[in-house]
């Protein structure tokens, strides 16, 4: 599903990340353990082909993403969910909007758009919410309006780049529970964190990464 | 956001004044064009008549000329003629302040059909001119030539002016379209983060350049429209500036096709200056 052979990247002549390889495949709960600038975050936009690889290859769904044509990457990116520290939600919009927009991007029928959106606010725990702004919701329910946005295409992995940077222990948990259940129906998780204490959680396997390098 | 509003309101009222002046020049370089071909196509020749030549002289020359083979036909023009047909040209003032009227008699001569070229005027003026009597041949098209290099250069002229301008709207709107994508870079991000296509995103920056333009286009039209018809009704009692639009007053705007264009030309440079800031910054 998600392939990573002798991946390197090099940014203004910096390595970022060095002979990187590993594998997530599907329905599998992966973190990506390692502390700030170890090169997490970067391993994700390569998977979410927000940048290329200098050396090596990254595949994603049998594809590798180099030779992806650029007008295909936004079909691409509708199969892979993603989820941030900061939320990312459009701040003139409702939850129900932030949600239902990732929807309307791919030309879904009007029905169709509120069906889907309401069942993923719902998976979530949101519906009761569904007409707030995010400056009226707290970071714990934001985060989980970006989680009902990334999984509402249906996505076959979620990425989670830091989701509970921002929130207490309490909401980290609720978080580190929802993508647990996400998991559960199907969905692959690679979730990026420094948080020492989401090693060893059941069912879940941790990739160590350090300087940009593996171990 | 505000700022944003603000710098689309700017750009609007430059696309519409840059619209007017060019609406402004293409008329002026058309009424040119046109009181040229009206003197061109010109079939008459008027003889001017000296103030010693007695009336009897006078018909006998205006006789002689009717008889020529290139004449169809005369008609002898008095000096109270003239005065009358001055005053209703340029208004009662100007000659009433005169002792005398300045005005000559003349002849004025309709060539013969086959025989209106500007050629065939020349060679009657040739023949009037030094008879005893005339004062002075003139037929128009002496200075036409003049006149044509006079029109080229005009339209050159309008042709690089028109070219500046364009360009200049373009990228006045092209500026204020990449300041919107600017301001929006947050919700662009978020969209290609979701799976938009760059289509989808681009898209509605189209149609703020293509609305941007249009509306500079309606005001334009609107405030060219309204300009033609206050320059029309403070000069339309003046026979002078009927002549000079070379045609008869009809109350509506002549060439309507340079307003009836403004429209979808403002469409056109909104559309233009948007895709050029698309494509450089999404």
């Amino acid at each position: 599903m998600i392939r990573l052979e002798n991946v390197s990247l090099v940014l203004n002549r910096t390595t970022i990340i060095e002979d990187v390889s590993f594998q997530v495949e599907k329905g599998e709960f992966v973190f990506l353990l390692g502390p700030s600038g170890a090169g997490k975050s970067s391993i994700l936009k390569l998977i979410h082909c927000d940048i290329m690889p200098t050396m090596g290859k990254v595949f994603v769904q049998g594809q590798e993403t180099v030779r992806i044509p650029q007008r295909k990457v936004p079909f691409l990116r509708r199969s892979i969910g993603f989820i941030f520290q900061d939320y990312k939600l459009l701040k003139d919009k409702t939850a129900f909007e932030n949600v239902a927009f990732a929807l309307e991007v791919t030309g879904a029928k009007r029905k169709i758009v509120k069906q889907k959106a309401l069942q993923a606010l719902n998976t979530v725990g949101m519906a009761h919410r569904l007409g707030h702004y995010p400056a009226d919701l707290s970071g714990g329910e934001c985060q989980r309006v970006a989680i009902a946005r990334a999984i509402v295409l249906e996505p076959f992995i979620l990425l989670a780049d830091e989701p509970t940077g921002n929130l207490d222990k309490d909401n980290s948990s609720a978080i580190l529970e929802l993508l647990t259940q996400i998991n559960h129906s199907g969905t692959a998780v690679l979730m990026a964190t420094h948080k020492n204490e989401f090693a060893g959680k059941k069912s879940t396997r941790v990739i160590n990464i350090t300087g940009g390098r593996l171990g | 956001m505000i700022r944003t509003r603000y710098m689309t309101l700017i750009s609007i009222l430059t696309i519409t004044l840059a619209l007017i002046m060019i609406g402004i020049v293409s008329l002026l370089t058309l009424y040119a064009t046109g009181i040229v071909n009206k003197i061109r196509g010109s079939e008459e020749v008027t003889v001017y008549l000296t103030d010693e030549l007695s009336d009897g002289d006078m018909l006998a020359l205006d006789e002689t000329i009717s008889s020529m083979s290139d004449v169809q036909s005369t008609r002898i023009v008095s000096k109270e003629d003239a005065a009358r047909e001055f005053e209703r040209m340029f208004g009662s003032d100007l000659l009433s302040s005169l002792e005398t009227n300045p005005l000559p008699r003349s002849i004025i001569v309709t060539m013969a059909e086959k025989h209106r070229a500007s050629e065939d005027m020349k060679r009657l003026a040739d023949r009037l001119n030094g008879v005893s009597g005339i004062e002075s041949v003139d037929y128009g098209s002496e200075w036409v030539s003049k006149l044509d290099i006079f029109i080229l250069i005009f339209a050159l002229v309008e042709a690089v002016l028109f070219t500046i301008i364009v360009t200049a709207c373009i990228l006045v709107i092209s500026n204020t379209i990449t300041l919107t994508v600017i301001a929006r870079k947050e919700a662009i991000d978020i969209m290609k983060l979701v799976g938009a296509t760059t289509g989808f995103i681009r898209r509605p920056f189209y149609y703020e350049g293509l609305i941007q333009g249009l509306i500079s286009g309606f005001l334009s039209f609107a405030l060219f429209y309204g300009l033609y018809l206050w320059v029309h009704y403070m000069f339309t009692d003046l026979d002078v500036y009927r002549f000079m639009l070379g045609f008869e007053y009809s109350g509506y705007i002549s060439y309507s096709w340079i307003v009836d264009i403004m429209i979808p030309v403002g469409g056109v440079l909104g559309v233009l200056g948007s895709f050029i800031a698309v494509r450089r910054t999404i």
